[in-house]
């Protein structure tokens, strides 16, 4: 069968002030009618620049060096055609569709949906304007957006995310495009809405034949979705093959290097994530030789000698960019395979509490008007209890706009709760006056999602790390000062010798490192961790993850670990607590949670990630949530999950299902456990 | 959208109540005796007191500002001091040429300015780009008076194609003597308003072309010129509009400078003869007018913004 797509030995460059700096380079890849292929490769590796490339839709200091792109084999370069002439546009659009990763900002804030999506049905299905806002609605209904005829005059700001990304697709897809390119696209989203994207998009791929290329940092998503992938490093292509070949038999160190720094749902409990040391090339400081030669475990000497590896086939279908032949991998495999057998720290887990939660309620006023008069209250938090060891790490899930980072605040007491206990130790410290609280506030401490805007960019690494030692005077010279500083910095593995540096001289997981240095550094009991390594790439996530274990099992500390991501949560959780609408759902041992969760929404959660295992991902049943999660401000008056649940009765929507303990100790809010 | 504008009406009608009491109490603080500026500087005693009475200076500051208000609430601003006529008389007809000149010049620089702007922001870095902003920048800094003094000068003096002072209605003396009149100081009022647009649609486009819903339209295969007028433009001139309001303003305040050099009988060259004479009624029936236009004109802004972006009447709708 012909290619639908072909693009050949594209390269790209971007000029900077006096030269054009190769972003992708000699990038070939495939894709026919009706496949789903997967583009793989962390921020910065070129995977994005390929896609505009393709539809030539780079910015103005872009240029496309070299390559081909043909459309159906046909022998025509489409690249050849100018980025605004009439065949371009029409294919643009018309042949191949797109979907980019910010929902909020994608769609036009001043035209409606409707106009948007009837603007592009004119532009390729030459309908008159009629017919198109016929076909519009069409379109919304197809991609499940509720009352498309009345939402049909809404503009972009009165839907939801998932539903903004909803109308993107329903926009490409109504030109009945033969490829639809998803950058990024669900990203942004939370796991339940991101799983019910995907599955609607891999659906519509059935029904229409239409081809899909996802753009991705994330592996789990191409091992559900994808039939093939490409691995990108540094502007190229380092891995092809099938998803299953991938996954069972990764042959590039890089591709095997990711595998091994990823947590998965599915892992035991012991695993150690081994992270790949480094950073990758900036594109302006790529080698000649190969760009993974620095950061590869199985490197030897003659890599460093021999010209960059061309992309070749190493076995039936499977292509690889290395030089290693199978018998030096297979030398220094065992080395690799000594890294594997190391031991997750030890920790100790002690069965005294140190935080404990009782029934706490956290609302905030809904004011209006010049006056700001008070018109109402909602609950963001409703009746949070648990506990949380001494030595444990309790895991915080749950969808954005779910009270996690409330839940965080009143902890740390930057919010006061209005009803409830917060428990530091024995000590109720949820009523406390800002005076009274003064000798607790260093037991607890916080770091935060942005690496990059979380850290003051005036402020010198030293003086952010050290800030929190003159606050609780920690300290009582300025040389007892600087050891601990110095100290600090050690611990979190950066030299002291970078002190006077400042923020942006720092890489994102560096810049992570200095955030818990900064944490650490008031000697905090309990740690509460949010998002900690959202914002970092794949290969750079296990250094932090690494990281806090060891610091844990170090100092002893308690931590809170609030994230999206299930497989991190699972990873570096002792129990995990569910939270939805501001209360908590179930709370549970981590394993004892993912092999047996009890309540529906966290059974639905689960089901939305996927895992990093094409093979255990065949026939694992996804199951669907209905809608998407309704506003604090109107929850459902028994149990907030009630109206999207499947089991829902006529008494869970009276009535609110308190928490129960089973034997197991597992804890559950929910009637069909009584 | 009807509580909108009422709340936009009432909130100018304390902005105007405001502005009223702020005016009649600074102009009281002018050291002058408005007795002498009414009779001259030799005055009996006798001459003095009948003035001062006939005045109501005899009573306290509060109940003058109660007896001016309620007047001027009838349209009647008291007698201007050096004129000796009623205020409203003096100040009709300077107020609807000052008003006439004002809106023609924003008639004139408004598309021009958004025409230029695009251009400018489209054609990024190249050369029209570079003359068109270059000589934005300089018209900007240039006063007025200036302008007008050369163009006088040119126009006026050396090649005596156009009349160099004085302003009438086109009913009065045919429409061609009137282009003739208004020619030159238009061209002063509009080049700081052509110069002001040109640079805020500009700069507006440049931030509105970055967004993503641009390279969305652009990712549809749209013809550049749709992106551009349909997407960009829209977005783009919600910045500049809000400029309409104060470019008006600020016009009506400045023409006290092109009024004077070309000698138009407007609001503008009263203004300064009532300062210099100190004729506080008409210090203060002047402010107060040029207070009510401009609220006018921040209201019609407002509502110009509601059609534009739809995001503003979203949100006082779900406030409501």
């Amino acid at each position: 069968m012909s290619n639908l797509l072909n693009i050949s030995g594209l390269k790209t460059g971007f000029r900077t002030e006096n030269q054009l700096i190769t972003i992708v380079d000699n990038v070939s890849l495939h894709l026919k009618r009706g496949e789903i292929i997967g583009l793989v490769g962390e921020s910065g590796s070129g995977k994005s620049v390929t896609m505009m490339s393709t539809i030539q839709l780079l910015s103005g200091s872009g240029k496309i060096m070299d390559g081909s792109v043909e459309l159906e084999d046909n022998g025509i370069n489409i690249l050849d055609y100018k980025p605004n002439s009439p065949q371009m546009q029409e294919i643009r659009g018309g042949r191949i569709g797109m979907i980019f990763q910010e929902p909020m900002t994608s769609l036009n804030p001043v035209m409606t949906i409707g106009a948007q999506i009837q603007e592009t049905i004119m532009l390729h299905l030459g309908l008159n304007s009629e017919d198109a806002k016929k076909r519009a609605i069409e379109m919304m209904k197809l991609v499940n957006i509720p009352d498309a005829e009345e939402r049909y005059n809404n503009y972009a700001q009165q839907f939801s995310g998932g539903m903004r990304q909803r109308i993107m697709i329903a926009m490409v897809l109504a030109a009945k495009p033969d490829i639809l390119i998803a950058d990024e696209a669900t990203t942004a989203l939370d796991v339940t809405t991101q799983g019910q994207l995907l599955e609607m998009i891999r659906d519509l791929s059935v029904k229409t034949g239409i081809a899909v290329i996802i753009v991705t940092h994330n592996l789990g998503i191409v091992a559900r979705y994808a039939d093939r992938i490409y691995v990108m490093y540094a502007g190229n292509i380092v891995e092809h093959t099938t998803t299953k070949e991938l996954f069972r038999d990764p042959k590039h160190p890089y591709t095997r290097g990711l595998l091994r720094a990823i947590p998965r749902l599915n892992d035991q409990k012991d695993r150690v994530l081994i992270p790949i040391d480094g950073l990758p090339p900036t594109p302006a400081e790529r080698p000649a030789y190969c760009p993974f030669y620095e950061r590869c475990l199985y490197r030897g000497e003659e890599c460093s000698q021999r010209n960059k590896p061309e992309l070749h086939e190493v076995a039936p279908g499977h292509f690889i960019a290395c030089h290693l032949t199978p018998e030096t991998v297979d030398e220094r495999k065992g080395y690799v395979e000594s890294l594997m057998q190391k031991k997750r720290p030890e920790k100790e887990i002690q069965d005294s509490n140190c935080l404990e939660v009782n029934g706490l309620v956290k609302s905030f006023d809904i004011h209006k008007g010049i006056m700001q008069r008070k018109v109402g209250s909602f609950n963001a938090l409703e009746d949070i209890s648990f506990n949380l060891r001494k030595g444990e790490t309790l895991g915080l899930v749950g969808e954005s706009g779910c009270g996690k980072t409330t839940l965080a605040r009143c902890l740390l007491r930057m919010y006061k709760p209005n009803a409830g206990e917060i428990k530091l130790f024995d000590h109720d410290i949820a009523a406390l006056t800002k005076r009274e609280l003064r000798p607790y506030r260093n037991l607890i401490s916080m770091v935060f999602q942005d690496p990059f805007s979380s850290l003051d960019p005036r402020q010198t690494a030293g003086s952010i790390v050290g800030e929190p030692l003159k606050l609780h005077k920690l300290v009582s010279g300025q040389e007892e000062y600087e050891g601990k500083v110095d100290h600090l910095f050690e611990m979190v593995g950066l030299s002291p010798l970078q002190k006077g540096r400042y923020p942006h001289e720092f890489s994102g997981g560096q810049r992570q490192r200095l955030g818990i240095a900064r944490a650490l550094a008031s000697n905090p009991e309990i740690m509460i961790l949010d998002e900690p390594i959202s914002a970092l790439d794949v290969s750079i996530q296990a250094q932090i993850i690494n990281l806090l274990e060891e610091l844990q099992s170090r100092l002893g500390l308690s931590y809170i670990f609030i994230a999206h991501d299930l497989a991190v949560v699972k990873h570096i959780s002792d129990r995990i607590l569910v939270m939805y609408l501001g209360r908590v759902m179930e709370i549970a041992d981590s394993d004892e949670l993912y092999d047996h969760p009890l309540h529906p929404y966290t059974r639905a959660l689960l089901s939305s990630v996927p895992l990093v295992d094409p093979e255990q991902e065949e026939g694992r049943p996804f199951i669907p949530l209905k809608g998407e999660v309704p506003s604090v401000l109107n929850r459902p008056k028994g149990c907030p999950f009630s109206d999207r649940c499947d089991h829902a009765s006529e008494r869970c929507t009276r009535e609110i299902p308190p928490l129960k303990t089973m034997d197991n100790g597992h804890i559950v809010a929910c009637f069909l456990y009584e | 959208m009807a509580k909108y504008i009422l709340k936009r009406i009432a909130q100018t009608v304390v902005v105007i109540i405001i502005v009223a009491i702020a005016t009649f109490f600074l102009t009281s603080l002018i050291p002058s005796d408005p007795v002498y500026v009414i009779g001259g500087e030799d005055l009996t005693q006798e001459q003095y007191d009948a003035i001062y009475y006939s005045l109501g200076l005899d009573k306290p500051l509060p109940v003058r500002f109660f007896n001016w208000a309620a007047n001027a609430l009838k349209g009647d601003f008291g007698t201007s001091y050096v004129y000796h006529q009623p205020v409203w008389k003096l100040i009709g007809s300077r107020v609807t040429t000052t008003l006439y000149f004002s809106f023609l010049s924003m008639l004139i620089s408004i598309p021009i300015g958004i025409l230029f702007g695009m251009i400018t922001a489209v054609k990024r870095g190249k050369k029209a780009d570079t003359i068109i902003t270059l000589l934005a920048n300089i018209s900007s800094c240039l006063p007025q008076f200036w302008i007008g003094i050369c163009l006088l000068f040119i126009f006026g003096l050396k090649m005596r194609i156009l009349p160099t002072y004085g302003f009438d209605w086109p009913w009065k003396i045919g429409l061609g003597e009137h282009l003739k009149l208004i020619i030159m100081p238009l061209i002063c009022l509009s080049l700081g308003g052509i110069a002001s647009f040109t640079r805020q649609t500009r700069s507006s486009m440049l931030e509105v072309i970055r967004q993503d819903f641009v390279r969305t339209a652009r990712s549809k295969g749209l013809k550049e010129k749709k992106v551009i007028f349909k997407h960009i433009m829209r977005n783009g001139l919600i910045p500049v509009i809000t400029m309409f309001g104060n470019r008006l303003a600020f016009m009506i305040g400045g023409s006290m400078f092109v009024e004077n050099v070309f000698a138009i009988p407007g609001m503008g060259t009263l203004m300064l003869k009532c300062i210099n004479g100190s004729d506080l009624p008409t210090i203060q029936a002047l402010v107060l007018i040029t207070t009510a236009v401009s609220c006018v004109a921040y209201i019609l802004t407002d509502l110009l913004y509601v059609i534009v972006d739809p995001r503003i009447s979203l949100t006082s709708d779900q406030s409501n």
